[in-house]
């Protein structure tokens, strides 16, 4: 008896030391605070929705500001991405942070808004995923562009290019200055192709759209297409050929006009590539005159390595100023949606679920006026798309999103 | 339900009576086996030889009855589960090989066993891991799983000394136990396994007390690499965290492979005490064991993906009493485990070609406590020191709570069980047989859960919480007999062959059928 009692008591001292308590996971006060940036000035802070998402879990919480542009969360640790979107008076408000952590009680961030104007061409809508073949191949031949004339004005045409960046959203970007933050000029890759023109001879009718295919066939039924593959984009108004410099291994579509070759880190590449993963971004520009078309590349001054890489690959530079618009595309894996643009030229993120699923990312329509769709455009993807789209090249939808 | 687990029991009673009854023609004409040790009282001369037999201190073999054994067994086992958890497989076929054998050396003894199994696990998901505890939340696996193969290997030594004053007894224990395990489905893991374990004790013998203390240290290392054939495809691999809770991971088109580790020890103590009466033995035990689990992703710059600690208290008292041709032997236990999962905040921070990651935070999002009130009683009828009858009653009481954090979710689940066990011992003409018929019933005393949003609540949250909390009957039916017809004067032929059914009480379509078939030699 006195053995047991004994040995009883040994254990529970042993239980004392032992038994150290370590933190339990709960939730923290997290504030928030909206504040207009260095460069402009407003009022009307009031009412504002934060958004606030979690990069390794799966909280998306949306909080309002009082009047001094404040709001709170409750959030367990973990890295966040906080924004807030908002129109006024024609401009876009956009204000974008991500990767904070949030580790305790009182933890505090800053989100400064950026302003830009609301322009007229936009991405109606991407078709970057591709489909599968019925032996179960992938196949991206059918991805495609669509540009929208969000205005009640003619657009021209003439000199705008498309590029995807070189920065991949699976990796933090490269692309930063010593403060941290994103350059002013915009690092493009692969074919970056433009609409051919003098300046005033491709129009764009008000609330009209054009396609861009990678191929402008009927993917569905061409001997050369996929019969899995969602569309028929025989009637693109441009595709991009690239048979006049990788050695003829691009199909030219009869009937479609090409686009033209501004630069390319791939002259080998069989065709136009766009990641399927969503891994780049997409933005569209002009250069500042025609004229500038199609040598603007071959300047060394609009060139740069990578840094920080040992690679010797030169990429285009375009200054962000040159922008129209641009589409944050990232891949669906946590932790593989990092930033690539700046705030004021897309605030916000748009992905869809699976490659090669046939699915496209689309543009919200915002309003319908005498028949004219209008699509949302705050300069924010993540509030401005819908994703898992059945593509739909040309057509407009006739309701509001 | 009844009427199959006779039809099986006649089945089996009379496959081993027509064997043998094979042999009772040869048995009139073979030398006495009088001799010779029989398999079917093995255990029992073994653990009512003395009561330190009883416990896990590695310098108890000292007692061991006898001065040379061996065994060598060929088993086959075939299990099909319905009720179990989603962690395991729907059924298991193993054929396994093991020898073991025992010799005194003056004052040293000497024990060893080698194992080899190989098992085929079938319908198995959402867990790719094999020697890692059961408790550890922070298991890995994928939904699509398939079937597993698996090759097992055991080897254990004991040794213990007897000082030549008796004054004391030291011993020293070996454990290493190796598997890999694979399955041929994308997304498909090959997971290589080990196991090694020391345990060092000492015994001190004064008049009527013996006083013993053993320690235990055991490393665990687990590493599992998942492949696909065809990278096109998308595959989803999931970290659990508890209750279901979990981190996903995509393993994209391009992505050649994933990796995970798991490291670990488990570091313990006991401390026995054993008095020893007229006519009885009582012997106490108390142990503190403390587990520690890490898993990491990757192999150069590792995701944490979760600590796991376990610390397990122990209370034992065995009372043996033995009077004339009686045996009691009372039991009654005492367990609890103090489990906590701890979770790491992580920043990935890229560095020139690979990745690190840097831990801002760290804190507990899973808690489980259980305890177990365990008691029984052993009553055995001897004759000749051979046992005769062997009846054994048990009743098991468990609290088990789990906790996940920040949600909040847990559930809690309250059991009782009872079981009984009865062994008959048949010695006449050339057989010798061990009937045993075991029922177990174990009955839900409380239960409930909260939980809000979990993505895989159907798939595993709430299936885990039916696992653990519902009623079932269990029937266990099994012959032993040693095959005195093949014996020879150093060597003993044995056969077994055992039936584990179980029902769950208010599904009877929701059953277990378990079948094993041994057969070996005794030296």
């Amino acid at each position: 008896m006195r053995s047991c009692f004994r040995l009883v008591s040994l254990f529970l001292l042993i239980i004392l030391l032992v038994n150290c308590d370590d933190k339990i996971a709960k939730a923290h006060k997290v504030n928030i605070q909206v504040q207009y940036n260095n460069n402009i000035t407003g009022s009307g802070l009031e009412m504002l929705n934060v958004n606030a998402v979690g990069v390794d879990n799966k909280i998306n919480k949306t909080n309002s500001t009082d009047e001094s542009g404040t709001t709170t969360f409750k959030l367990p640790s973990g890295l966040y991405n906080f924004s807030v979107s908002f129109v006024k008076n024609g401009y876009n408000y956009n204000g974008y942070i991500e990767n904070q952590v949030v580790k305790e009680d009182g933890d505090s961030f800053t989100i400064d808004l950026t302003e830009s104007l609301q322009q007229g061409l936009v991405f109606k809508e991407i078709y970057y995923s591709g489909s599968r073949t019925p032996e179960g191949k992938t196949y991206t031949s059918d991805q495609f562009l669509e540009i929208y004339n969000n205005t009640d004005e003619v657009i021209y045409l003439d000199g705008l290019t498309i590029g995807s960046l070189q920065q991949a959203a699976s990796n933090e970007n490269d692309w930063i200055n010593s403060a941290n933050k994103i350059l002013n000029r915009i690092a493009l890759q692969w074919h970056v192709m433009y609409i051919l023109g003098s300046g005033y001879d491709v129009s764009l009718q008000p609330f009209t759209s054009v396609v861009i295919a990678v191929d402008g066939i009927n993917h569905k039924s061409d001997p050369n297409g996929n019969p899995n593959s969602p569309v028929d984009l025989g009637n693109a108004n441009w595709e991009a050929y690239c048979g006049d410099f990788n050695g003829g291994k691009d199909l030219d579509a009869v009937g479609v006009p090409n686009l033209e070759l501004l630069f390319s880190t791939r002259h080998s590449a069989n065709d136009w590539t766009i990641s399927p993963n969503g891994n780049n971004s997409i933005i569209m520009f002009k250069l500042p005159q025609i004229s500038d078309y199609p040598t603007w590349g071959e300047n060394p001054n609009n060139r740069s390595t990578e840094p920080g890489s040992s690679s010797s690959t030169e990429f285009l530079m375009i200054p962000k100023e040159y922008v129209i618009d641009a589409v944050e595309l990232v891949r669906p894996d946590d932790g593989k949606q990092h930033k690539s643009l700046h705030n004021d030229i897309d605030a916000g993120k748009v992905w869809c679920t699976s490659s090669f699923s046939g699915k496209s990312i689309r543009r919200k329509v915002k309003e319908i006026v005498d028949g004219n769709v209008i699509y949302q455009d705050t300069n924010n993807s993540s509030n401005d798309f819908l994703s898992d789209q059945d593509p739909t090249p040309g057509i407009h939808p006739t309701s509001v999103d | 339900m009844l009427n199959s687990c006779t039809k099986l029991t006649s089945r089996i009673v009379i496959i081993t009576l027509c064997f043998t009854l094979q042999c009772i023609g040869f048995y009139t004409n073979a030398q006495s086996k009088d001799t010779l040790k029989h398999y079917t009282s093995l255990n029992y001369s073994i653990e009512y030889a003395d009561i330190w037999l009883q416990s896990n201190q590695p310098a108890a073999i000292s007692y061991q009855p006898f001065n040379k054994l061996a065994t060598i067994n060929a088993g086959f086992l075939q299990a099909d589960n319905l009720f179990k958890s989603v962690f395991h497989p729907t059924s298991q076929t193993q054929y396994n090989l093991s020898s073991s054998g025992y010799t005194k050396l003056n004052q040293l003894n000497l024990w060893g066993k080698a194992q080899y199994k190989n098992t085929k696990q079938s319908e198995q998901k959402w867990n790719n891991t094999t020697f890692i505890s059961e408790a550890n939340p922070f298991i890995h696996g994928d939904s699509i799983g398939g079937d597993y193969q698996q090759d097992f290997y055991l080897l254990e030594a004991r040794m213990a000394y007897r000082s030549a004053s008796k004054k004391y007894d030291w011993g020293l224990g070996l454990n290493y136990t190796v598997s890999d395990k694979t399955n041929q489905s994308d997304p498909r893991p090959l997971i290589k396994s080990l196991r090694f374990k020391l345990e060092p004790g000492l015994i001190i013998h004064q008049q009527k007390w013996d006083y013993g203390i053993s320690l235990k240290y055991e490393r665990l290392s687990e590493t599992t690499e998942t492949t696909r054939n065809d990278k096109s495809e998308n595959h989803a691999l999931f970290r659990f965290i508890g209750m279901g809770l979990h981190k996903k991971e995509t393993l994209g088109t391009g992505y050649p492979e994933d990796i995970m580790t798991y490291n670990g020890y488990k570091k313990g103590i006991s401390i026995q005490s054993k008095y020893k009466g007229l006519d009885f033995e009582n012997l106490s035990i108390a142990s503190y064991e403390k587990t520690y689990e890490r898993a990491a992703q990757g192999s150069v710059g590792q995701l944490l993906t979760g600590d796991y600690h376990n610390h397990k208290y122990n209370f034992t008292n065995i009372l043996l009493i033995k009077k004339e041709q009686l045996i009691h032997n009372i039991k009654l236990n005492i367990s609890h485990n103090h489990i906590k999962g701890i979770w790491f905040y992580q920043k990935e921070i890229p560095q020139s070609q690979s990745y690190n990651f840097e831990i801002y935070d760290k804190a507990v999002r899973h808690k489980r406590k259980i305890t177990q009130i365990e008691s029984s009683y052993d009553f055995i009828i001897e004759e000749n020191n051979l046992p005769h009858l062997q009846v054994e009653s048990g009743i098991k009481l468990t609290f088990d709570k789990t906790e996940v954090f920040p949600e909040s979710y847990y559930n809690q689940v309250n059991n009782i069980q009872f079981s009984s066990n009865i062994n008959k011992y048949l010695y006449f003409g050339g057989i010798n047989l061990k009937m045993n018929l075991a029922a177990t019933y174990r009955f839900n005393l409380s239960k409930r859960i909260y939980i809000e949003d979990i993505e895989l609540k159907e798939q595993i949250t709430y299936p885990e919480y039916y696992y653990s909390s519902a009623d079932f009957l269990q029937f266990k039916i099994g012959i032993t007999t040693d095959l005195l017809c093949l014996a020879a004067d150093k060597y003993m032929p044995y056969a077994s062959l055992y039936t584990q059914q179980l029902f769950v009480t208010e599904n009877s379509n929701n059953h277990n059928h378990n079948y094993s078939i041994g057969i070996g030699i005794l030296f």
